[in-house]
């Protein structure tokens, strides 16, 4: 053999050592697809047709009466059951543990037919003593609940029988029956201990019952086998995935490992809808995020000030560049344009000349500079203040932002600074709001407003029967806060809910009370 | 030996109590008012006053630290205040579980690779392999991990669907099922501490490598790899064991980020929590617990370094 040829056969020759190097290269290269296709099959990441999971903030408290957090009652009311409940698209008033309704013709007496046979987790019976002690524990110090303000002019209860209970009232109350809409309303039995087992074990008459619950971590629910609604809920188990950041929430969602996100701020909306997976649902509401001033102290006390406050907001545009145009404008009087008292008295208009003149007459010909206290971590707040900043601008306001996360400004600054701007949510009745907010002497008057005009027609609006005399009577209230109260009330802002594709019947509510009882995994 | 231990022992003790009124009193003058924080918009003059006093707030505050040290040193480290009805030390063993184990998974999956890279580096050093060594761990520190978690969910979780990106593990359920779970937050956390743990080892090397000791190995004619195992590595590496050791401290305590990110139940995503919601005993005991973690896993690291250089032993 030649010495070229020679040379040419060593060159092509593969030694055993290369051979086997090459081959395990090889080997391993094609077992990584193979890996991750094993890690993507895993029992994990299965989601089961029997299993509803659904990302929630994690709460401090579940047990009604008790609650101080809305969102906390997306998993309150899978557990318990209320004597009323909104459902469907468009809210209705529905009964639920209540059967039906009757009221004495000055509606200072109520009484509530009860649902029978329907049972607690526990076992026993739900009936009128179960209403009584639900009601009578608002008014109990050492639970200190937040709903003794609300039924505070209920003078008596009675159990008329087993399943008849009637609420005598102080006062006549058009809205009582509006008031069992609140989150912190499920009835509780009277028999269990809601002091020891209330945030660990609790039990209700709800569609689902707790298996066992993680603290901070998830809440994991089966069905309800005796729901009083025969043949619901639909979906053998609940899984409540507590996660604190919403990118997280919504992440979880986006790769299958959850099925229902609630409460999804405005800068995912867009990102949700191009999602071909995602179903996105939106809810009107009466949410608002008020910049209110206090009315006790100057220069605020001006009344020309506040309202160069007012004209300075182009409304429009505000909903637009802070929840993304899901919103309806207001009028700076708290009254929501769905609700059946509301009046429409026109929209107040941008309007800078008119704003610098004001100052000008109150004495702040230069202008003025406030500062703003909010919560830095709850949409939309942060972003009707900055949208307000820039928009004051031109009227000689300057602003400063003090944005503090929701413990300090709570502790710190709220119902203390002289600007604030806060997170309201939602009030099936206004006048709830109102007497909440802006009359003399509550504790939430964030303004620390004090007109006793405003209170007379309050007052005559919470006792007036007839629904036209109290339109009348709510629109002066509008006026008049529309003219000279204590804050900007810009807009009201929608609520939305993204679901997986495979979700059906889901239908989130305006009182946190989301309906997860007709839900289908399809 | 003996009175080395002892003499750590009593001062890890005594940075212990120190720490504990460090915290007693930061967390007392953190702005705004527990009951206020726990009542909310809900308060009334009424029942702040009720919970002011079931809390014990009206104590001085030296009766309050007293109280909340001797519980501690009985076991027991109080209830809940945001976490209604839990005992703080039952969280606490649940969530620090959670946090040793991805600690683990994480140490078992970095340590050696990164010992490796640096090693490589040091042995190459000023080649291709160096700089590139160089560059990927520079990059890797300074990325925050906060960024690459979210990186890698788009990427492996969002885009390729191969992985979860929440990992909420659930310990009802098998782990080893859940165990993909993991990888996203252990490749995030890698990222963060291979570049330390590499750059340190690189370092070393290269230091070892031109002592006299070695220079002396070579010249005899030992063997490359006796020379790199037998001499260079085994003192190259002990620094490092300082650096693991506070690795290991931050893994177990310090993740509240990539714990956030992922959703993970650690003690990290228990102290935010706590914070948050102004629970004040959980917020004491957590970062308590965290700083002891910290102080004995160093002791831990100075006894192993201890064992492995038999010249600190008799100084």
């Amino acid at each position: 053999m030649s010495k070229g040829k020679k040379k040419d056969s060593q060159a092509k020759k593969v030694t055993r050592r290369e051979f086997i190097k090459t081959t395990a290269c090889a080997g391993v290269a094609m077992t990584v697809p193979g890996i991750f296709n094993l890690l993507s099959k895993s029992a994990y990441a299965q989601s089961s047709k029997k299993t509803l999971r659904v990302v929630a903030i994690p709460h401090p408290k579940i047990t009604p009466g008790q609650m101080t957090s809305g969102p906390a009652a997306n998993v309150v009311g899978c557990i318990y059951d209320y004597l009323f409940r909104l459902e469907g698209k468009e809210q209705n008033f529905t009964y639920s543990l209540a059967e039906s309704t009757e009221h004495s013709s000055d509606m200072t007496q109520w009484t509530f037919k009860l649902r029978e046979k329907v049972k607690f987790h526990h076992g026993t019976e739900f009936t009128a003593d179960d209403v009584i002690f639900t009601v009578n524990r608002y008014f109990d110090k050492t639970v200190a609940s937040p709903m003794r303000a609300m039924f505070e002019h209920i003078d008596k209860i009675e159990k008329k029988d087993r399943y008849l209970v009637r609420f005598l009232l102080k006062r006549p109350d058009p809205d009582f029956l509006l008031k069992f809409l609140e989150y912190n309303t499920a009835m509780l039995a009277h028999d269990y201990d809601y002091n020891q087992f209330g945030n660990t074990k609790p039990s209700g008459t709800g569609a689902y019952k707790v298996v066992n619950m993680t603290p901070g971590q998830r809440v994991y629910m089966e069905r309800n086998p005796d729901y009083f609604i025969r043949g619901f809920p639909k979906v053998d188990n609940l899984e409540f995935i507590l996660i604190q950041e919403p990118q997280t929430q919504l992440m979880t969602v986006e790769a299958g490992q959850a099925d229902i996100m609630t409460w999804v701020p405005f800068d995912f909306l867009s990102r949700s809808r191009q999602n071909p997976e995602l179903t996105l649902q939106g809810l009107p509401t009466s949410f608002h995020a008020p910049i209110s001033m206090r009315c006790d102290q100057p220069p605020f006390n001006d009344n020309r000030v506040r309202q160069a406050m007012k004209l300075v907001v182009d409304r429009k545009m505000m909903v637009q560049t802070t929840v993304a145009g899901y919103g309806e404008v207001a009028n700076d009087d708290f009254i929501w344009p769905k609700s059946i008292l509301y009046n429409d008295i026109g929209i107040k208009e941008r309007n800078i000349d008119n704003a610098k003149e004001l100052l000008s007459k109150a004495g702040y010909p230069k202008g003025l500079d406030v500062e703003i206290h909010c919560e830095s971590n709850k949409p939309p707040v942060m972003d009707v203040v900055l949208t307000f900043q820039q928009m004051a601008k031109p009227a000689g306001i300057n602003v400063q932002i003090v944005g503090v996360t929701t413990d300090i400004y709570y502790a710190k600054y709220w119902l203390k600074a002289p600007v604030t701007c806060t997170s309201w949510g939602h009030r099936e009745n206004p006048l709830d709001l109102l007497i909440q907010t802006v009359k003399t002497g509550v504790p939430w008057n964030e303004g620390h407003y004090s007109n006793p005009d405003l209170d007379k027609m309050l007052a005559d609006a919470l006792v007036e029967v007839d629904l036209k005399k109290r339109k009348e009577i709510v629109k002066k209230i509008q006026l008049l806060l529309s003219e000279e109260g204590p804050s900007v009330v810009p807009f009201f802002y929608n609520l939305f809910t993204v679901t997986r594709k495979r979700v059906a019947g889901f239908q989130q509510t305006r009182n946190f009370v989301n309906d997860y009882r007709f839900v289908e995994i399809v | 030996m003996l009175p080395y231990i002892f003499k750590r022992a009593v001062s890890i003790i005594i940075s212990l109590l120190v720490a504990s009124i460090i915290i007693f009193v930061i967390v007392q003058i953190l702005p705004g008012d527990v009951a206020q924080m726990i009542l909310g918009q809900y308060q009334t003059p009424e029942t702040l006053h009720q919970l002011r006093e079931s809390l014990g707030l009206y104590d001085p505050f030296y009766v309050r630290y007293v109280r909340w040290i001797s519980g501690i040193l009985k076991g027991d480290l109080g209830i809940s205040l945001s976490i209604t009805g839990c005992r703080i030390a039952d969280l606490l063993l649940d969530r620090s579980r959670n946090s040793l184990l991805l600690a683990a998974c994480a140490s078992l999956f970095v340590i050696p690779i990164s010992l490796l890279i640096g090693t490589i580096a040091g042995l190459k050093r000023d080649t291709w392999v160096d700089k590139m060594v160089s560059l990927t761990t520079m990059v890797a520190i300074s990325l925050p991990e906060f960024a690459s978690g979210i990186f890698f969910i788009l990427i492996f979780s969002l885009t390729f669907k191969l992985l979860p990106a929440m990992s909420n593990i659930d310990t009802n359920v098998d782990l080893l099922r859940q165990f993909p779970m993991l990888i996203l937050p252990i490749l995030t956390l890698s990222l963060v501490i291979l570049g330390y743990i590499a750059r340190m080892t690189r370092a070393s090397v290269i230091e070892v490598s031109s002592s006299n000791y070695v220079r002396t190995a070579v010249l005899m004619g030992l063997p490359t790899s006796n020379v790199i195992v037998k001499h260079i590595l085994r003192n190259a590496l002990l620094p490092s064991i300082t650096v693991i050791a506070m690795n290991m401290g931050w893994l177990i305590g310090g993740i509240v980020v990539v714990e956030s990110v992922f959703a993970f139940p650690g003690l990290g995503s228990l102290l935010l929590y706590g914070v948050m919601q102004r629970d004040v005993p959980l917020i004491q005991a957590s970062v308590l617990f965290a700083a002891a973690a910290y102080m004995i896993l160093n002791f831990v690291a100075d006894l192993l370094y201890l064992f492995l250089n038999p010249r600190l032993r008799n100084p």
